[in-house]
């Protein structure tokens, strides 16, 4: 097998099988973190910089603890407000880093498409961790890692996403990854929260989620943003919840084998109740988990040795 | 002086023949075919165009010089600079300066502004309202006296129905065209790029078509109310087209103006968020684009104009989302014009018309024309040349231009404004 | 170019050969255990453990993947795929036989050494290798040698494993891409 890329910025340039490589050798990677020494000296030497202009806690303590798994040495810098808000372009905050001579960047940011301008400037890899509502595809191929464990395949899988669309990178990458490996796929939001064009996406969209919960294989819910209220996407959330929300009785309408997923966090009493979170149909927890195998391969991917162009 | 064997090409008295022009004192004195014998005497400047093209010099009326308040993106004089390189002899220069240009005394900074500069001729475009912000009426009167040409909210629409109607109904009593920058803030929001199946794509909040095209049709509406004439400018979408398709059929007095990069780029050339294509209005889909090519065709469409907007490259280097809107255009007008002829199937004389005598008359100014007694306005070009664009040919301070590694067929060899030349091609 | 270097009746007889070694060495298994190193490793491991039960003896397998423990993961352009460590059984104070198909420079004994070590604290570590062809880069010496071969630096030689995973396969002997 050859990796010949150098950034990973969208599902979109990844290939079938090599989402399915990665999924395969996750499996590999999970094992380390069930030893008692987790640790492994692949990555040693190597330097890992996670700026991350978002606030995030999942995303980020995941990527550091697969690099530091790895043997890699990370560098983390949370960028919030004052300097980034100054208009400081994104060049003049990397060029600080740069003198770290990373061998890699992995960057969460507010806005679509820096991540890619930055990985085109910057002769080490970039990692996109999530940019404004384009993309988050380390989150996707964790969440299809999920799904592949629990059904051993995601060919032929019913799988239904539901809530703010529009505004959701995971749902995305999910979209792209999803239908790359076989699966089909169902949005499920208002129409307020329907991105425009997104017919183009090949996949099925209704504004209806009753009627589909009997036939869905994996249903994922998306978090609802508060702050989309004031902009007038939705009226409140108590008819949110009733429409959109899953809750018990929509649970029991599921097949019998069939799981909820969600990227988190989420919003208890919103788009999903509590105790649903903690069911047994829930792979949440392993979402989780599953996230730091899935970045150990990623990091050994694209860190691993020199790039073919 | 004499431009000698060349072919000229004047839309405004359909001429297209291979002759020779004499200026003299900064007027056309005569313009004639090549057959005729060549009067003057040795002491007077000969321009041998055996091969070139001549053209009325071209009008470009929609541009941001940014001076006053702006002189990191832009100043006057490198904005004549850019327009002269370009073969542009007339810019009209939009009001969003800082201050804005809403009274004569700011009106009168940049004409100073020119003159010092001296290179092509500069007419500003006033305010609508002072400080655009679409309250009260600007000073169009003693504006227009102090020398502008038209009146423009471009920057910042005039968002209050009412004072559009009373702008239109004032700036008519002027004789100021109003050129109207047609875009409902409220539903372009936040938005940064066509809104649409790429927008989504990408991430990128977009702007709706319908952004633009309910201000299309509000303003042709209140323009037929009040018989007020009104210019939309730098119209993007195939609805906007038809609303103005029908308004002018049914004799109301609107004229429009599309750009040279919302004729030859589409909402593709974002895959990138190259923030070079990132502009207001925002490069539209492919359908968009064919409308705007056949709306030419057809003649709906009676002005092409750069909407010149220089950005500093800090500025530009920003987030794609944060951004400012605009892109350089002064030099790469006539290109694009031509690029419309050589690779369109469009008309030389009716592209050209687009440049020359339409802004003239809608303006009611002279020149874009060769006609003997004119201004001595004039461009020369030399069609067989092929040319890239490259950032240090650029004459602007910026260097945001979408067209950027570009390659155009037919270079400007000469402008020549008010019968003095004010640029040459090196080596000529 | 491949020439078949030795066919599956010969390899049987070495690896009856190291069987034979073996039980003379060990008196008691009881804390004996295998490890191949994938892929060869692993199949010469697999013959072996075959081959001791039809003697009687039961000695628990395991499977060790190296590739995260190369010292030139920088330096390739191509990956090993990563297929994964498979020891289900304590490591702890155990007497491992770490087993390859061939032993060149050293460095795959001294990146599975290190892997073992990650693992448990095993009380010794044998190695045991089909062919031995010189050429050591680091200080690794061998406990079991199946046969000493002797080629040319362009060389290589490797154990082909049948599809069906049946029967001990063949070693052909190629020559070195690059």
């Amino acid at each position: 097998m050859i990796w010949n890329h150098k950034d990973l910025i969208s599902i979109q340039n990844l290939e079938r099988e090599e989402i399915e490589n990665i999924l395969e050798m996750a499996t590999s990677f999970k094992e380390i973190s069930t030893r008692e020494i987790k640790k492994v000296p692949t990555l040693r030497g190597k330097t890992v910089v996670l700026l991350f202009y978002e606030p995030s806690t999942r995303t980020k303590l995941s990527f550091e603890i697969a690099a530091k798994r790895l043997s890699a040495d990370t560098v983390s810098l949370s960028v919030s407000g004052s300097s980034f808000e100054k208009g400081e372009t994104i060049m003049d905050a990397t060029r600080n880093v740069m003198a770290m001579a990373p061998d890699c960047i992995i960057i969460r940011y507010p806005y679509a498409g820096t991540p890619e301008r930055l990985g085109k400037a910057l002769p080490c890899s970039v990692i996109n961790a999530g940019d404004g509502f384009h993309e988050h595809p380390t989150q996707a191929l964790l969440d299809m890692y999920s799904i592949k464990e629990r059904f051993g395949r995601l060919d032929g899988l019913n799988i239904a996403i539901v809530g703010d669309i529009m505004h959701s990178r995971v749902a995305r990458s999910n979209v792209y990854g999803m239908k790359k490996l076989g699966a089909k796929v169902v949005l499920v939001a208002p129409r307020t929260l329907l991105p425009v064009g997104v017919e183009a996406w090949g996949v099925e969209v209704s504004s209806d989620f009753d009627p589909i919960i009997p036939d869905m294989d994996i249903i994922m819910m998306l978090r609802v943003q508060r702050e989309r209220m004031k902009q007038c996407f939705f009226s409140d959330e108590r008819e949110y919840t009733v429409f959109y929300g899953l809750d018990m009785p929509r649970i029991k309408k599921m097949k019998p084998d069939a799981i909820i997923m969600h990227p988190g966090p989420f919003n208890r009493g919103v788009e999903i109740t509590g105790d649903i979170a903690y069911s047994p149909r829930s792979v949440i927890f392993r979402q989780v988990e599953n996230g730091v195998a899935v970045r150990m391969t990623l990091l050994y991917l694209y860190l691993g040795g020199a790039h073919v162009d | 002086m004499w431009i000698k064997s060349a072919r000229i090409v004047d839309p405004g008295q359909q001429l297209d023949f291979t002759g020779n022009i004499h200026i003299e004192k900064g007027k056309i004195k005569a313009v004639e075919k090549a057959s005729s014998p060549m009067p003057g005497t040795m002491h007077e400047e000969v321009i041998d165009a055996r091969g070139l093209w001549v053209f009325p010099g071209i009008i470009d009326m929609h541009a941001h010089l940014r001076e006053p308040g702006y002189e990191y993106k832009e100043d006057v004089y490198t904005g004549s600079l850019a327009a002269a390189a370009g073969g542009v002899t007339t810019v009209v220069c939009m009001a969003n300066t800082e201050p804005i240009n809403d009274n004569p005394s700011v009106t009168k900074y940049i004409l100073d502004k020119a003159e010092e500069a001296g290179l092509v001729r500069i007419l500003p475009a006033g305010a609508v309202t002072k400080g655009q912000e679409g309250k009260v009426l600007s000073e169009m009167g003693l504006m227009k006296k102090a020398g502008i040409v038209a009146v423009s909210d471009d920057g910042k629409p005039v968002e209050d129905t009412s004072i559009m109607r009373r702008a239109l109904e004032y700036a008519a009593t002027f004789g100021l065209l109003l050129i109207s920058h047609c875009e409902d803030r409220r539903l372009s929001e936040a938005g940064v790029m066509n809104e649409g199946a790429l927008s989504s794509e990408l991430g990128l909040p977009g702007i709706p078509s319908a952004a633009e095209e309910v201000m299309v049709a509000r303003d042709t509406i209140i323009s037929s109310y009040t018989s007020c004439p009104v210019h939309i400018t730098h119209v993007s979408t195939q609805g906007s087209l038809e609303i103005i398709r029908n308004a002018k059929a049914k004799g109301i007095k609107v004229s429009c103006d599309v750009t040279p990069h919302h004729l030859l780029l589409d909402e593709t050339r974002l895959y990138d968020y190259d923030t070079n294509a990132k502009m207001y209005p925002p490069l539209r889909t492919g359908a968009d684009r064919k409308a705007l090519l056949q709306g030419l065709a057809s003649g709906v469409i009676d002005v092409i104009a750069s909407d010149h907007a220089p950005h500093a490259r800090d500025e530009k280097d920003l987030d794609f989302d944060v951004a400012p809107f605009g892109a350089i255009g002064l030099q790469t007008l006539l290109p694009a014009v031509l690029r419309l002829h050589f690779d369109y199937g469009l008309g030389l004389m009716q592209v050209l018309s687009l440049v020359t005598v339409n802004p003239a008359r809608l303006l009611g100014i002279d020149g874009g024309t060769l006609k003997p007694g004119s201004r001595a306005d004039i461009t020369i070009v030399d069609p067989s040349t092929n040319w890239t664009l490259s950032e240090d040919m650029i004459m602007s301070k910026s260097k945001n231009s979408p067209f950027l590694g570009e390659t155009f067929r037919g270079e400007v060899v000469y402008t020549i404004c008010n019968g003095q030349i004010v640029y040459r091609k090196n080596g000529i | 170019m491949q020439d078949v270097f030795m066919g599956s009746e010969e390899i049987q007889g070495i690896i009856a050969g190291l069987v034979d070694a073996m039980e003379k060495h060990f008196s008691s298994w009881n804390d004996v255990c295998f490890i191949g190193i994938r892929q060869g490793g692993v199949h010469v491991a697999r013959h072996i453990v075959k081959a001791l039960k039809g003697r009687g003896i039961n000695v628990p397998l395991g499977v060790l993947d190296i590739s995260l423990y190369r010292d030139d993961i920088s330096r390739r352009l191509f990956y090993p795929e990563v297929k994964g460590t498979d020891i289900p059984f304590d490591l702890n104070d155990m007497r491992i036989i770490l087993v390859d198909d061939v032993l060149w420079t050293g460095r795959s004994a001294r990146a599975a050494i290190d892997h073992i070590v990650d693992l448990g604290r095993p009380k010794r570590i044998y190695l045991l290798v089909l062919f031995d062809r010189g050429g050591r880069e680091i200080p690794i010496q061998p406990d079991f040698v199946g046969r000493k071969v002797d080629l040319e630096p362009t060389k290589l030689i490797k154990l082909i494993v049948p599809e069906d995973g049946k029967g001990i396969g063949s070693v052909v002997v190629t020559e070195l891409v690059g």
